[in-house]
């Protein structure tokens, strides 16, 4: 069945595009944060997907799977990002490691369900955290701040604040495997 | 590559901080080696997850809800959830938009809805555009209400009629569709409205031809409970869940998205005809109960039980019996009533009689009623989430919360006395306390800490303890303390009453506010403001009242380290053979579970081999005309079957006497209140002497080589 624009009046197919939209936003960004690593401007991709899958609507095809769909449209505004972030003399991946991020096959990885789990097996590695890796967690993601400013604030030298987040980051990644291996 | 290179090459890169070189050798590790592309992946992942994870943080933090441990982990999968909507909120406001243009031909000026409101109703109106000019009480498409208190009926052209409680907030987005971020309803859908639909921040419930009750709520889970016929319910937060119901069953929306049974709520489904209320007169007692009466939706509930199960003792009260409590332990009576939250008005009114020599050891009365959660916040804010009205040394009303608010008035003299207090959120006078305290039909003079927000109850159920009537909300595992007097016909309203309902309640015994509506038709964002709120005067007393409160700015162990202990009001500092030191002789120490404690923390006094004197200068503006008395509260540190005597001076900075200083004796491990007395004729000569006072304590003699603790030092004025 086709979402032509006059099925897209009625209110129930709206408020189910809007349902997936809704559930697939963490997907969309996982996969927009990979095609574009260590760019500020994820947000903002993010957006513009959402606006386009939006405008979009009527193309989608119902019963099809909304995922690939919407990676579709991710990636091409990331492709957007990209072309600038490459005019302003910034690192970017070449096409070919795009289109092996992109692979279709790895869309399950994706899926609802996984990223709920993965976010509730994070809140609990979070916990097992001492209070000063926890904080420092915090900092560098509550408030956006680069390492460089974070050493700043700290009063540390910026390596030494690199090292306990890769350390940090190294063992919640661990502590998410051991727990998804669990359930 | 090895994987920890590969691993810390990621993280760089992910942070924005890789070289070029290591870019390159990322890249071609990537192209090559699926198992490194894995394990980017699982990298980009936690990246985004934590992004996530903070932006719930982050929204949490903006909410009202007192940031407490286990609140927050309550509520964060749902902040979780919100966030992630949030990031779709401009596709799904297109979506909003749709629906009104799609709405069936209504020309907007057109009338939609009518509603109705209970007596002593608050509400607020607002229409899409200042053209839009509905007639009285009418609502049209776009029309939003909020509802602060009481309840309102909601009548649409389809038939379908609502009973909305009070606080709610909602939008008229079309004759068959209802947004409710926030409130508790009831909805009657007759055959001409099916098709009806109501939606929650969490919930979107379209009737199938039914009776049904809504609540929502932005801090808890949102509910839909069938009473009639057949609902279909489906989430709109989470993982998408749609069920159909039937009469009798109900959901609740869990964090995810999933839906479960949940119990039974009742909804009224008439406009009451007063504001909701439950009143305990006390008349009759029934196997250890009572019973209890007026408009509300679960008197069932608020049957109040005697704690330890043995009969209460009654005698004969105001009106019919009243209820004695002796302070003995379990004597207080516990319900299953939910108590009023938030910001939420409300009014507690009874008929108190306190004897003589209730006061007489420095004791409090007690808590007349209370409710909500008990936490002891060692935060500088000091945040104590309840609404405890309660009787205080020595014989004063006194509501305590997030901010402590006292009255004057000395109720210890075997006399019934009525009391009734109120808390307003409509007053919005940042100088002004929005709780007032009736005494006998009069505004009371309030004395209230400055430095704290209003006295508010914000944690709601299921943290939250239920009401329960005859002491005040204590910490979990320890027996309350028990009001030590009689009370009789105790009401607990739903809403602010004014001084004009306080004495029709005091002589009647009833409450009667319909003859205090006010109509007011007003268009866009008008109030209808029934009640005209009475303000006790507030005595505030320069720029601090004063009550001090202990707090520790970290790690105080030693009384001679640098890092001084704060105490709310000033500093403190120590008179050593002339000298003054501002950093030994005492320091915070924690003290829970102590009588006559309110805090976390207390000012521990001396030195073993040390007889500091601790002095503060009050920066307070004392009035000529006004009498004051200043309570301390004092326990012996750790030393049980010793004793450690010291005083209590008021002195000019020079160190001119004010008064007469009073000697006592710390003898306990429990604190007791001591007191001293300032008088108008010492303040004058006080300010004859051009001096700021000064609070001394001092101890006279190393009785107790571990020293006194120090905690709740209060200045409050008494009549003349």
């Amino acid at each position: 069945m086709v979402y032509n624009s006059k099925m897209a009046d009625n209110s129930n197919s709206l408020q189910e595009y809007v349902q997936l939209m809704t559930q697939h936003q963490i997907a969309l960004r996982t996969f927009i944060v990979s095609l574009l690593p260590g760019n500020a401007n994820v947000s903002d991709v993010l957006q513009e997907t959402n606006l386009v899958l939006w405008q979009k609507r009527n193309k989608f095809k119902h019963g099809t799977k909304f995922l690939a769909w919407a990676f579709t449209i991710a990636r091409y505004e990331a492709m957007h990002e990209r072309d600038r972030s490459k005019r302003d003399g910034r690192l970017i991946f070449s096409d070919e490691l795009v289109n092996a991020l992109a692979d279709p096959e790895h869309e399950s990885e994706y899926n609802d369900e996984k990223n709920e789990r993965h976010l509730t097996a994070l809140e609990h590695c979070m916990t097992k955290l001492e209070s000063d890796e926890r904080e420092l967690i915090n900092h560098r993601y509550t408030q956006g701040k680069s390492l460089e400013k974070l050493a700043e604030d700290c009063g540390k030298s910026p390596g030494s604040l690199r090292v306990a987040l890769f350390r940090i980051r190294a063992a919640l990644k661990k502590c998410i495997e051991i727990q998804l291996g669990k359930t | 590559m090895n994987s920890l290179e590969l691993e810390n090459i990621i993280q760089m890169t992910l942070d924005g901080s890789v070289g070029q070189q290591d870019f390159a050798l990322l890249e071609a590790e990537l192209i090559a080696n699926p198992a490194s592309l894995h394990t980017y992946r699982q990298y980009a992942r936690l990246s985004s997850s934590l992004d996530t994870l903070h932006e719930a943080q982050l929204l949490i933090g903006h909410s009202s809800v007192v940031p407490v441990d286990k609140v927050i982990t309550f509520n964060k999968k749902r902040a979780r959830i919100i966030s992630l909507a949030t990031a779709a909120v401009a596709v799904i406001a297109i979506s909003i938009g749709l629906h009104l243009k799609q709405a069936p031909a209504v020309t907007s000026d057109e009338p939609y809805a009518r509603f109705q409101t209970s007596p002593g109703t608050r509400y607020q109106f607002s229409h899409p555009s200042p053209s839009i000019e509905p007639g009285e009480n009418q609502l049209t498409a776009g029309s939003h209400l909020n509802i602060t208190q009481g309840c309102v009926q909601i009548s649409l052209p389809t038939g379908v009629r609502a009973i909305v409680q009070a606080p709610a907030r909602l939008t008229l987005d079309s004759d068959d569709n209802l947004i409710l971020p926030q409130g508790r309803a009831w909805f009657h859908v007759p055959p001409s409205g099916h098709g009806f639909r109501v939606r929650t921040n969490e919930l979107m419930i379209t009737d199938l031809g039914t009776e049904f009750g809504v609540i929502s709520h932005p801090d808890t889970l949102d509910e839909v409970h069938v009473l009639a016929g057949t609902v279909e319910v489906q989430t709109t937060a989470g993982i998408a869940h749609k069920e159909i119901l039937t009469a009798g069953e109900s959901r609740r929306i869990y964090p995810g998205g999933k839906l479960k049974t949940t119990p039974y709520a009742s909804f009224i489904q008439t406009l009451p005809k007063a504001i909701p209320y439950t009143h305990w007169s006390f008349d009759k007692q029934e196997l250890s109960t009572f019973p209890a009466s007026g408009h509300h939706i679960d008197l069932v509930s608020a049957t109040a039980v005697v704690a330890n199960g043995k009969p209460a003792i009654t005698i004969p009260g105001k009106f019919g019996g009243a209820l004695r409590l002796t302070g003995g332990i379990g004597e207080q009576l516990s319900t299953n009533l939910q108590g009023i939250y938030g910001q939420q008005a409300r009014t507690v009114a009874c008929w108190v009689r306190i004897p003589k020599d209730a006061c007489a050891n420095g004791t409090d009365v007690g808590g007349i009623i209370n409710w909500g959660y008990w936490h002891l916040s060692q935060s500088p804010a000091r945040q104590q989430p309840l609404w405890s009205p309660s009787i205080v040394y020595p014989g004063v009303v006194s509501i305590s919360g997030s901010g402590i608010h006292r009255g004057n008035t000395l109720l210890a003299d075997d006399q019934w006395h009525h009391l009734a207090f109120v808390l307003d959120p409509a007053i919005k006078d940042k100088d002004k306390p929005n709780i007032t305290i009736y005494v006998d039909g009069k505004a009371e003079k309030l004395f209230y800490h400055s430095d704290h927000s209003p006295a508010t109850s914000e944690i709601p159920p299921p943290l939250a303890y239920d009401v329960t009537l005859g002491s005040e909300l204590n910490a979990p595992q320890i027996q309350p303390d028990t009001f030590n007097g009689d009370i009789d016909e105790l009401f607990l309203i739903q809403g602010a009453i004014d001084i004009r309902a306080v004495n029709h309640l005091m002589n009647a015994n009833q409450l009667d506010v319909s003859k205090l509506i006010k109509t007011t038709k007003k268009t866009v964002l008008s109030t209808a403001s029934l009640l005209t709120p009475v303000q006790g005067e507030n005595i505030t007393i320069g720029n601090h009242s004063f009550e001090e409160n202990f707090r520790q700015t970290g790690g105080i162990t030693c009384p001679c380290q640098n890092k001084f202990p704060q105490p709310q009001n000033g500093v403190w500092w120590c008179d050593f053979n002339g000298l003054e030191i501002n950093n030994e002789g005492f320091h915070i120490v924690p003290v829970t579970g102590n009588t006559g404690d309110n805090g976390s923390n207390a000012l521990r006094h001396g030195h073993p081999y040390q007889n500091f004197s601790l002095h503060q200068t009050l920066m307070t503006k004392f009035q000529e005309n006004q009498d004051y008395i200043l309570n301390v509260d004092v326990a012996l540190n750790k030393i049980e079957g010793h004793s450690q005597s010291f005083k209590l001076k008021i002195h000019t900075k020079n160190g001119k006497p004010v008064g007469k200083e009073t000697k006592h004796t710390a003898t306990s491990k429990d604190f007791k209140t001591f007191t001293i007395k300032l008088s108008a004729a010492d303040v004058g000569a006080a300010k004859a002497a051009g001096s700021n006072i000064q609070i001394v304590i001092q101890k006279t003699k190393d009785d107790a080589p571990d020293c006194i603790i120090i905690d709740n030092i209060r200045l409050t004025t008494i009549k003349l």
